[in-house]
């Protein structure tokens, strides 16, 4: 997978969020999005998502231009901020939901993401009584379990302890080395640098290179 | 498109809003019931001191088509009913949008459907579940009313209020099973389109509980403003869509002012919705 966003720019309500961005990305790596809080991290994600629109400049993705041949990426992965599921029933019945939609996966595929991201399939309890780091796992689950070749990842290891921070990053890795392409933003300068195969330094909706270490 | 639809009707009616609604509603028209036993229990005292040598079964015009509570005139049930039933039509559903994309959930559904198909598989299911939560109360009047009511053919001099003018009021008269199955079937067509206006305030609003009013305040304020039309020119025709999804309002309703009611709920909450869902950006 090639994305390319080419000058792209974002006016919302006139205030300037992205600011000519000029991005190519390939998959099989990891791009981290470092800045500060409001500095347009999640808005390029959901600019590379399909769920905004550019005001000038394109997105292009494998030839094709999203918002033009296609809605969204075809096949793309996303934990954006919190994750939401409905709060009545069980993670691996939220996953069913979920998958259901494009019928790629098997429940067999479902739980073992759960599995991966350290849930047990078989938890009787609701979404609405999981902690905040169940949520978390469950959101990541979500995001890899299809297989997707582009993922977007906001946040990840939010509310995780030490061990699921490990287990997440593993699960990253391998889709990776997969061959997918992610996009990764995280608070944690430590593990993006640790995680992250290209860096991107963004301030005020420009967005610098930087070296990973 | 499967998929998407299969999922979304999943979540429409397996939700405690939609059994809520079913409740609710189902329990007024139980109010329509209890005020029938008793004209019920009157009219069986009066008919068994009639004198039936001559045939007739029924003198007094008893049938469950005059108590049911679509048809019946003096009811503090339907009364109730068929002034909150735009509410009852939005509880099951009609608020998912609006939480689904304040809280998320909207992006992982949307990526993996795309707008268009996101938006018809939600607009279904809305509309089916609003629909139902209008018309299973109304079905579930007519059965509980046919467990004390005897199922006479209605007739003309019996029920004045039914003439000419009035939706399949031939039907009324001739088979009255299949104009109350119709008119379930109506106020299912009703229920959805009003479930549909949820779309019309997209995400301006931002409580759960003012997107399931907005039906019901949009009609209550159409309802008022055709009423001042209809005093206004003298019109003897029911026009309100409120008024419109009980069979026997207070003015003659014609199938097709029936019908337009309809198409003209359907089709603002489907385009302005598909405008707000499609077309409109939520950063």
């Amino acid at each position: 997978m090639e994305l390319h966003i080419k000058h792209a720019s974002k006016y919302i309500r006139k205030a300037l969020i992205l600011d000519d961005v000029n991005l190519t990305l390939q998959g099989g790596r990891i791009y981290g999005l470092q800045g500060p809080n409001g500095s347009g991290k999640t808005m390029l994600m959901r600019l590379m998502a399909g769920l905004i629109r550019p005001t000038s400049g394109q997105v292009w993705i494998d030839g094709r231009q999203l918002g033009r041949d296609m809605d969204f990426p075809p096949s793309m992965g996303l934990l954006l901020e919190n994750p939401a599921f409905l709060p009545g029933h069980t993670g691996l019945k939220n996953l069913e939901l979920l998958a259901k939609i494009q019928n790629r996966i098997s429940v067999k595929d479902i739980r073992q993401a759960l599995r991966d991201v350290g849930l047990d399939p078989d938890d009787r309890r609701k979404y609405r009584k999981y902690s905040l780091g169940m949520k978390q796992r469950l959101g990541v689950a979500a995001a890899i379990m299809e297989q997707p070749e582009l993922i977007l990842v906001d946040e990840p290891t939010n509310a995780l302890d030490d061990k699921g921070v490990k287990q997440i990053c593993a699960l990253l890795r391998r889709e990776r080395d997969r061959g997918s392409l992610l996009v990764l933003s995280c608070h944690d300068a430590s593990i993006l640098e640790a995680l992250s195969d290209e860096m991107f330094h963004i301030y005020e909706g420009k967005v610098e290179r930087r070296v990973a270490s | 498109m499967r998929g998407g639809l299969k999922t979304e009707l999943w979540k429409a009616l397996h939700n405690p809003m939609f059994y809520a609604a079913l409740a609710i509603g189902c329990g007024i028209t139980l109010i329509n019931v209890v005020e029938n036993l008793a004209v019920a229990e009157e009219l069986r005292a009066s008919v068994l001191a009639e004198d039936h040598t001559g045939g007739s079964r029924s003198p007094w015009g008893f049938s469950l088509f005059f108590l049911w509570m679509p048809v019946n005139g003096m009811s503090y049930g339907k009364t109730l009913f068929y002034l909150v039933w735009p509410v009852l039509a939005a509880m099951p559903f009609g608020w998912s949008y609006l939480q689904e994309r304040r809280g998320g959930l909207y992006n992982q559904l949307i990526i993996r459907t795309g707008r268009s198909t996101f938006y018809l598989a939600k607009y279904t299911a809305v509309f089916v579940s609003g629909g139902l939560a209008v018309a299973v109360p109304v079905l579930f009047n007519l059965l509980v009313n046919a467990m004390f009511c005897p199922y006479e053919l209605p007739h003309i001099l019996n029920m004045l209020q039914i003439g000419d003018g009035y939706a399949l009021s031939e039907l009324y008269f001739t088979a009255p099973w299949v104009y109350a199955l119709l008119w379930c079937g109506i106020d299912f067509l009703l229920g959805g389109a009003a479930a549909g206006l949820c779309f019309v305030v997209g995400t301006w609003l931002r409580l759960q509980v003012m997107t399931i009013l907005t039906p019901f305040a949009l009609l209550l304020v159409l309802d008022a403003a055709i009423a001042a039309i209809r005093d206004r020119y003298g019109w003897n025709l029911e026009l309100s869509p409120l008024q419109l999804a009980a069979s026997v309002p207070g003015h003659p309703n014609p199938e097709w002012a029936v019908m337009a009611a309809f198409l003209l709920l359907a089709a603002v909450g489907f385009g302005i919705g598909y405008w707000q869902v499609v077309r409109h950006e939520l950063a």
